[in-house]
């Protein structure tokens, strides 16, 4: 998803397989996914994370609605609002990790959640903004959307 | 005994076997976003637009859009010619115009993220042409990139 792997200062100590190889290593890390490490012995996946934490936020909410099973509560989101929390999260992960910037992987610069280069001031608002982008040009979502957690699972425990 | 058993598996077996033979059936986007139901179960040729990219994904036509949104399920494990067609697509996002042919669920449901009403599962792609390496909404797309989007017919009016 990201632009740019590279954490800026962040260095993580170097799996043993690494010293075979300069470019490139690779090696297991939580959840299965593979974590890349290039010759310097930084993380190279960085984008997997902030994946990592926007999907854990969709399970969250998910888990959150499902101990209710409650319609029209704050816990029923529609697909607006939980994709909202949910590049929230990436944005503030990728933020967290030093990344030159983040956006859908092939979306232009409108889409940013996060670039390194923004201004203290201005971080909540170009955030802001390019979350709303991408809910109104790429998933086509609105806050007024009624497919909410009820909608879409009508049996109930 | 043993030639009761036979027949009773050869009643089973023989429908069975006739269901994959099934022939996909041409029919229009739109059409098949009229009349769900109808199609339900059934294996279909649809000619459309389809745009996708992380976590999103449309399969459409200009002329009925926002009709009944359309999951595309790529199964776990396409044939060797869907994924060698599915490969030549842009990587990330993308939108293209193409034939696509599978088994519809018709009956309204919560597919894909929970958002699709309706799914099509997938078992040939043919004709794909690239429209852009963008998956936005057509309203944001180029106009150049906009007008080459599939335009389909709008539903028969005696089709229902």
């Amino acid at each position: 998803m990201s632009r740019d792997e590279e954490p800026a200062g962040k260095r993580f100590s170097r799996p043993r397989a690494t010293r075979a190889t300069t470019r490139r290593a690779t090696g297991w890390g939580l959840w299965g996914f593979t974590l890349q490490y290039d010759g310097a012995g930084r993380l190279k996946t960085v984008d997997n994370a902030a994946t990592v934490a926007h999907e854990g936020r969709h399970a969250a909410d998910a888990n959150a609605w499902l101990g209710t099973h409650c319609t029209g509560c704050s816990t029923d989101l529609n697909h607006y609002f939980r994709e909202q929390r949910a590049w929230y999260v990436s944005s503030v992960i990728a933020e967290a990790l030093g990344m030159k910037n983040f956006a859908p992987k092939g979306g232009g610069p409108e889409y940013q959640v996060w670039n390194r280069g923004w201004k203290a001031p201005d971080v909540q608002t170009l955030r802001s903004t390019g979350i709303s982008n991408i809910l109104k040009n790429l998933y086509m979502a609105a806050p007024s959307d009624t497919n909410a957690y009820s909608s879409e699972h009508t049996h109930r425990p | 005994m043993p030639n009761y058993i036979s027949v009773v598996l050869l009643a089973c077996v023989v429908p069975c076997g006739v269901m994959e033979a099934q022939q996909p059936e041409r029919v229009s986007f739109c059409d098949l976003i009229k009349e769900a139901g109808k199609f339900d179960g059934r294996v279909v040729t649809v000619t459309a637009s389809y745009r996708y990219g992380f976590e999103w994904q449309e399969l459409f036509c200009v002329s009925c859009r926002g009709a009944g949104r359309v999951w595309l399920n790529l199964g776990e494990e396409p044939s060797k010619t869907l994924a060698r067609e599915l490969r030549r697509l842009p990587k990330h996002q993308g939108t293209i115009n193409g034939t696509f042919t599978g088994v519809f669920r018709g009956k309204a449901s919560a597919y894909g993220d929970g958002g699709y009403k309706y799914q099509l599962d997938l078992s040939a792609l043919t004709g794909v042409d690239l429209v852009s390496k963008s998956g936005a909404m057509p309203e944001v797309l180029p106009a150049p990139e906009r007008k080459r989007l599939y335009e389909c017919d709008p539903p028969s009016p005696g089709n229902h």
